[in-house]
């Protein structure tokens, strides 16, 4: 069957192989970072490369990384539900706002690449060496909150602070330079 | 902790109680990402990002932020090789159970 990513001549398998595939290390990083546990993680990335497969015929090609992101964090909303059945509550169908957009809509909003990674990097640089320590050990070297506050010195909440303060002032870097929509800037 | 307690009293009047406003959300959606939010508040948080789209959009930034610089960081390579080998299977045979 033909999908709607830009090379007309893929099929869905093709385009999953081309789009999904190289992306699973990312995403099983991103899963542990977000879960804390490693079974945990692999269950989120399956699930995240089965809704993928499911909406790949949907999938316009552009910014594959960051449609997957969008996947990954709405199946982690399913799963934290599934755990806690009796909050079900009017969520029930699970299909999100971002899931259902025409790709290209919030591609346009998001854009991924090198030039992405230069400007975090470039951001990364600039911060305040207490700030960028921070960041260092918690998102580049995958300590917890508690294990960074220890290698510091200081207590969790100054790691939490700096670490939220620090990632804030990279996303306004991405939002100065174009590569991302405003949206909720505080 | 005392600022989570604080956010959850700050919730939208008027409205299901369940709805975090979206200003407790954007205080709390990096604790989200990272795991460190009780499953009570992640499963508010989550819900809300699934409903609003700014929230959504704003989390979706910070996990991208966050593939950027754990790029280098070691993941388990038998983890990494099961889900390989997943991903060929589905890009092979399809959907499990389906012709
Ligand atoms: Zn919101």
């Amino acid at each position: 069957m033909a999908a709607a990513h830009d090379h007309p001549a893929l099929t869905d398998e093709a385009a999953f192989e081309l789009y999904v595939l190289p992306e699973v290390e990312v995403l099983l990083r991103v899963a542990l970072s977000m879960t804390r546990n490693a079974a945990d993680a692999e269950d989120l990335v399956q699930d995240t490369m089965l809704r993928a497969f499911r909406g790949i015929s949907r999938f316009d090609g552009r910014y594959p990384r960051a449609w997957l992101l969008t996947i990954l964090r709405n199946a982690h909303v399913n799963r934290n539900r599934r755990r806690r059945p009796e909050l079900l509550r009017d969520a029930d169908a699970g299909t999100s706002l971002l899931e259902t957009q025409t790709p290209d809509d919030s591609a346009e909003e998001v854009a991924v690449g090198q030039t992405f990674d230069h400007v975090v990097e470039d951001a990364l640089a600039r911060l305040p060496d207490r700030y960028r320590r921070v960041v260092e050990l918690v998102d580049m070297e995958g300590l917890s909150y508690r294990g960074a506050a220890e290698s510091l010195g200081v207590p969790v909440g100054t790691v939490m602070s700096r670490l939220h303060r620090a990632r804030r002032r990279i996303r306004d870097q991405l939002i100065a330079s174009g590569l991302v929509s405003a949206g909720s800037r505080r | 902790m005392r600022a989570l307690r604080y956010l959850r009293r700050r919730r939208r009047p008027h409205t299901d109680s369940a709805v975090l406003a979206c200003e407790a959300v954007v205080e709390l959606v990096q604790l989200y990402l990272d795991g460190a939010t009780d499953d009570l508040t992640s499963e508010e948080v989550g819900h809300h990002l699934d409903m609003c789209r700014r929230c959504g959009l704003q989390a979706d930034v910070y996990l991208q932020i966050k593939a950027t610089l754990a790029a280098n960081r070691p993941v388990p390579d038998d983890a990494v090789e099961r889900l390989r080998r997943f991903g060929e299977q589905l890009a092979v045979h399809g959907l499990p159970g389906s012709p």
